[in-house]
């Protein structure tokens, strides 16, 4: 590994000497010159990794220097050393843009941090820059961010069905991106001049999925008191994309079956059929062949779904993607927040790229939109991270219950707090506590002591409904 | 050039109104540029002593300068504050001091170090290393700072201030030229206004020309005492 390369700016020369010496014990490669005008010469060739200059200098002061190399090397902290330490002076050289500010008599130690620190700050703004030109060559405007094997390989396969109209079915974890991978293979086809109409089929009302899809005529049931174009429509000529495809109520399956096969439906209370040409993309987290031996949903829809397939790997499966998403993010977020932040520490990152990340891309992007909140300016620290993170696991992590809870409650505790872990997913919190989606719902409408609707009403698999990891502590 | 002895005044009785505050301006000025000036001796102490304790810590990893120069290095430092701090307490009381122009002069430009690099201005000084005059020693003191601070505000920002110091018959003569740079006569006309006022307490016949292409002389005579 070469030696980091410090430039000293001094005056004095037999203090600049003395340093040159004291930072050569040290390790370091040193240039030293005694004034301001041949340090930006010197910086401009040599490219110092930190440079450290005293303030007050004939010609070119310790300031002037910074401000100049603030145009030409942005990137190279500069560390000044002063006999004035007053802490308006100190404000002014921060201002500047000076990276810290050290008072003589100097403390070597604090120096040998200083310079530590510098150097890291050095390295992650390089890391930063590598990342970005390494984003601008990943995220070619669709969204789709990482050059891990299996990104790579989903991008491949977005690319290849983008341009034709074969259905698509995309699967992965909750949080995965998989309406990314949707909209990116929207954003690619001849398409992508029309609308792209997303629909979750979990979040809608079995009562109201039907014309929310297929649309009503005036009068059509009671309260329809006007025409109104169902998603089918809405996504005339572009891209219909169904998340969470496997919540289709099974007695709707057969419409949606015939608007694929046919191109045409006929909105509720309609007379007339109308055509529609749409290309269907759907997601799942759940795996629909099980579904199907089950009777929950029909073989030939999924057939005609699941003409081609792509899955999304979980985010612990790809972690070298994550210093790009995090890059990607701090960009995004710190633009909308009108913030300049330069990217994340080392002790951060690492942080980051070490937890599991249940939530996957979601999380990870929360994560970092609240440190983006969080975070002054500068880069952002471990400590703007959630403390979990810190425990480096997301799977590993424990609740705490007093004795003597009654089992009942155990239960409420776990499934709400596991429904909190995974940012209120709920088909993930179901699939994480073993028990079916209807279940969970069933379950959190009893909390909330509103009574289940019919159609929720179903079996209540209680099995595996207990805590499969609950540290109970005593409180008394 | 030399001024007739017979206009020199003796030195005046009793203090002068503003004279005080004048002062506390002036002892104030000083210890700011002082505790800066003394911090870069103490710094290089510091890095000789760093340098030191690691190559006594690691024998065998020696190199860079030897033992002896660190230790040169030290008492030379310590030199250079205990001058400092010296030169300061003999300006802020100098009453048991004998009116010595030379040796006011180098105290001015040793306490005005710091400010004489915040001016980027050059200074060069001629003249023995001792010069008696008739005056009083606390008035010669201040009159010589502020002459030496009108000519550094006028020579600010890469300009001269050449000071010479003779015996010319039965006078010391001070010269203070300040030549170049971008300074402003408005910040050296305090200065000049307490020159005015300082003269005739410290028994000096004043000369003062200040060009308008800039620049300044400024010529203090004294009677030498016989």
């Amino acid at each position: 590994m070469p030696k980091a390369r410090i430039l000293i700016v001094d005056d004095e020369e037999s203090t600049r000497e003395l340093f040159a010496e004291l930072l050569q014990r040290w390790g370091y490669d040193v240039d030293q010159t005694g004034d301001g005008h041949a340090a930006l010469k010197i910086a401009a060739e040599s490219h110092p990794d930190v440079i450290v200059s005293d303030l007050v200098m004939p010609k070119l002061d310790g300031l002037a220097l910074v401000r100049a190399l603030r145009e030409e090397q942005p990137d190279t902290p500069v560390v000044i050393i002063t006999g004035k330490g007053t802490i308006d002076a100190a404000v002014e050289a921060v201002r500047e843009g000076v990276f810290d500010f050290v008072e003589k008599p100097l403390d070597p130690a604090r120096l040998k941090v200083i310079l530590q620190r510098a150097l890291e700050k050095k390295e992650t703004l390089h890391e930063m820059h590598v990342l970005r030109r390494r984003l601008g060559q990943v995220d070619s405007g669709i969204g789709l961010v990482g050059s891990s094997p299996p990104m790579r390989r989903a991008m491949e396969l977005v690319e290849k069905v983008a341009p034709s109209k074969a259905s698509v079915v995309i699967t992965g974890q909750s949080g995965t991106g998989k309406e990314m991978v949707a909209r990116a293979i929207h954003q690619l086809s001849p398409r992508r001049d029309k609308p792209f109409i997303a629909i979750n089929c979990s979040a809608i009302p079995a009562t109201l999925i039907e014309s929310e899809m297929f649309g009503h005529e005036r009068g059509a049931f009671t309260g329809a008191d006007q025409r109104r174009l169902g998603a089918w429509e809405l996504a005339d000529g572009g891209t219909l994309f169904l998340d969470e495809v496997g919540e289709i109520p099974i007695e709707l399956q057969a419409k949606f079956l015939r608007v694929i096969e046919e191109e045409r439906l006929r909105r509720l209370g309609g007379k007339s059929e109308i055509v529609v040409d749409v290309r269907v993309i759907s997601a799942t987290n759940r795996d629909l062949k099980e579904e199907i031996k089950r009777g929950g949903f029909r073989e030939d829809l999924y057939f005609r779904l699941n003409v081609f397939h792509i899955g999304l790997a979980p985010l612990k499966e790809r972690r070298e993607d994550i210093p790009m998403l995090v890059q990607h993010f701090i960009d995004r977020f710190s633009r909308d927040a009108g913030k300049k932040l330069q990217g994340v520490s080392p002790q951060a990152m690492k942080l980051l790229t070490d937890y599991a990340w249940p939530g996957n891309i979601r999380e990870l992007r929360n994560t970092l939109e609240r440190a983006v909140i969080l975070c002054g300016g500068g880069t952002i620290e471990a400590e703007h991270l959630p403390s979990e993170l810190a425990s480096g696991g997301g799977e590993s992590a424990y609740l705490k219950l007093p004795y003597g809870l009654p089992l009942r409650e155990i239960e409420k505790e776990y499934i709400l707090a596991t429904l909190v872990r995974l940012q209120k997913n709920k088909a993930r919190t179901a699939q994480a506590l073993g028990i079916s989606e209807k279940t969970l719902y069933n379950k959190l409408y009893r909390y909330s002591g509103r009574t289940p609707r019919r159609e929720d009403e179903g079996e209540e698999d209680v099995r595996s409904a207990g805590p499969a990891e609950i540290k109970v502590t005593g409180i008394g | 050039m030399g001024q007739p002895i017979q206009r020199i005044p003796r030195p005046a009785q009793g203090d002068q109104p503003g004279r005080g505050a004048d002062r506390a301006r002036l002892l104030e000025r000083i210890a700011v540029g002082l505790a800066h000036e003394g911090k870069n001796p103490l710094h290089n102490m510091v890095l000789h002593l760093q340098l030191l304790s690691e190559k006594l810590a690691s024998p065998g990893r020696q190199g860079g300068s030897p033992i002896e120069k660190h230790l040169g290095a030290m008492r030379d430092g310590i030199g250079r504050v205990d001058d400092l701090l010296r030169a300061f307490g003999e300006f802020a009381a100098p009453a048991h001091l004998p009116p010595d122009v030379a040796a006011a002069v180098r105290r001015a430009v040793q306490l005005f170090a710091y400010d004489i690099r915040r001016a980027t201005v050059k200074v060069s000084r001629r003249g023995p290393p001792t010069l008696l005059a008739e005056s009083t020693t606390a008035a010669l003191g201040d009159l010589i700072a502020h002459a030496f601070l009108a000519c550094l505000e006028l020579a600010r920002d890469g300009g001269n201030v050449d000071i010479s110091l003779e015996p010319r018959g039965g006078a010391v003569v001070l010269d203070l030229r300040a030549e170049g740079g971008l300074g402003s006569r408005e910040q050296a006309q305090p200065h000049l206004d307490a020159v005015r006022m300082l003269a005739p307490v410290a028994a000096c016949e004043l000369s003062i020309e200040i060009p308008d292409a800039g620049g300044a002389w400024l010529s203090l005579s004294f009677l030498n005492p016989r």
